[in-house]
């Protein structure tokens, strides 16, 4: 049986092989871009979750700073370096960026990180409590249409009592 | 004819292999450095905060006052799990004074050296310090980039630091 097989294959016109070869690059044709996206998707993601992580440490690097001062003293522009020092293993901070951005929506390539707060005369427990929120803007990353943006911004808020 | 067919499995399988195997060991690699580097930058956030926990206003209120060097060092390696003391350099900077370095981090374990020292007041609350961590990470990625020798691990330099305010 399998002699015979590999007797007509040996003898197989020529079409059949051409075919056979059309069919390989028409699957490899296929599969590439699914391979491609596949990195491209696990690449972008790790970004994603790198950002997610420091973006996390660094509101409350900056939340500690901001309501630990005295409410006399609390300087915004601080905690904002207290938030920079944090994101500095980021592609697009490291020693470059000393300020932040005025607004959440003002963030960019020159100035990826925004440190906002506001009060809230009521906390969890009652108390007056500061809502402190740290915006940071990946690095621009490659796109997958209608699955991964070009650039993710991140916005993290922590909630300190005073 | 058959013989060809086979031959060409084989170079091809080797084509492609070569690059799988290090796609595979890069994503294997650049997960185990970013996981060593957010394993750092949480020890060294722990190591200052507890120095800043612990300035010279904790003892007068009965708790524990004036930390030492190994008291802030032990809390860095006990936050590093999977980064042994000996692989990390410290250094933990105050208001005023120089810095003390930790190279590595299990040279301090046994130093009992006051930190944040108690001279020009700077333990006390409001004052800064600093702890920076850096971490030589060695990757088996570099056996597979040519021109490096056969079992020669490079290594990259993780760098992590935490600024906080004494509180106490």
């Amino acid at each position: 049986m399998q002699k015979s097989r590999r007797g007509a294959r040996a003898g197989a016109p020529i079409q059949e092989k051409c075919g056979r070869k059309g069919a390989s690059v028409l699957e490899a044709t296929l599969l590439c871009p699914w391979i491609f996206f596949i990195f491209v998707g696990a690449f972008d993601v790790g970004f994603y979750l790198n950002a997610l992580i420091s973006t996390e440490n660094a509101v409350r690097a900056a939340g500690l700073y901001y309501v630990s001062s005295q409410k006399a003293s609390r300087d915004a522009t601080k905690s904002c370096y207290y938030a920079l020092e944090i994101l500095r293993a980021q592609p697009n901070v490291r020693s470059a960026v000393s300020t932040c951005a005025a607004s959440p929506a003002a963030v960019n390539q020159a100035t990826p990180v925004a440190v906002t707060m506001s009060s809230v005369s009521s906390g969890p427990d009652g108390q007056p409590a500061t809502t402190i929120t740290v915006t940071y803007q990946t690095v621009p990353l490659i796109p997958i249409p209608l699955l991964l943006t070009r650039q993710l911004t991140v916005t993290r808020s922590v909630e300190y009592k005073g | 004819m058959r013989v060809r067919t086979r031959g060409s499995s084989i170079l091809e399988f080797t084509l492609v292999g070569i690059p799988s195997l290090f796609l595979l060991i890069s994503i294997f690699e650049i997960s185990r450095g970013m996981w060593a580097y957010h394993t750092l930058a949480k020890a060294v956030n722990v190591g200052a905060r507890y120095a800043s926990l612990h300035g010279q206003g904790c003892s007068t209120n009965g708790y524990r006052g004036g930390i030492a060097v190994q008291d802030v060092a032990g809390k860095i390696a006990a936050a590093a799990p999977g980064i042994p003391a000996s692989t990390i350099a410290v250094t933990l900077t105050s208001a005023v004074s120089g810095p003390v370095t930790c190279n590595p981090l299990s040279t301090c374990l046994t130093d009992s050296t006051a930190w944040p020292p108690a001279a020009s007041n700077e333990n006390a609350p409001g004052q800064e310090i600093v702890i920076t961590g850096q971490f030589m990470f060695r990757s088996a990625l570099a056996m597979v980039i040519p021109g490096s020798r056969p079992v020669s691990f490079s290594a990259t330099n993780l760098s992590a630091s935490s600024r906080q305010v004494i509180q106490f």
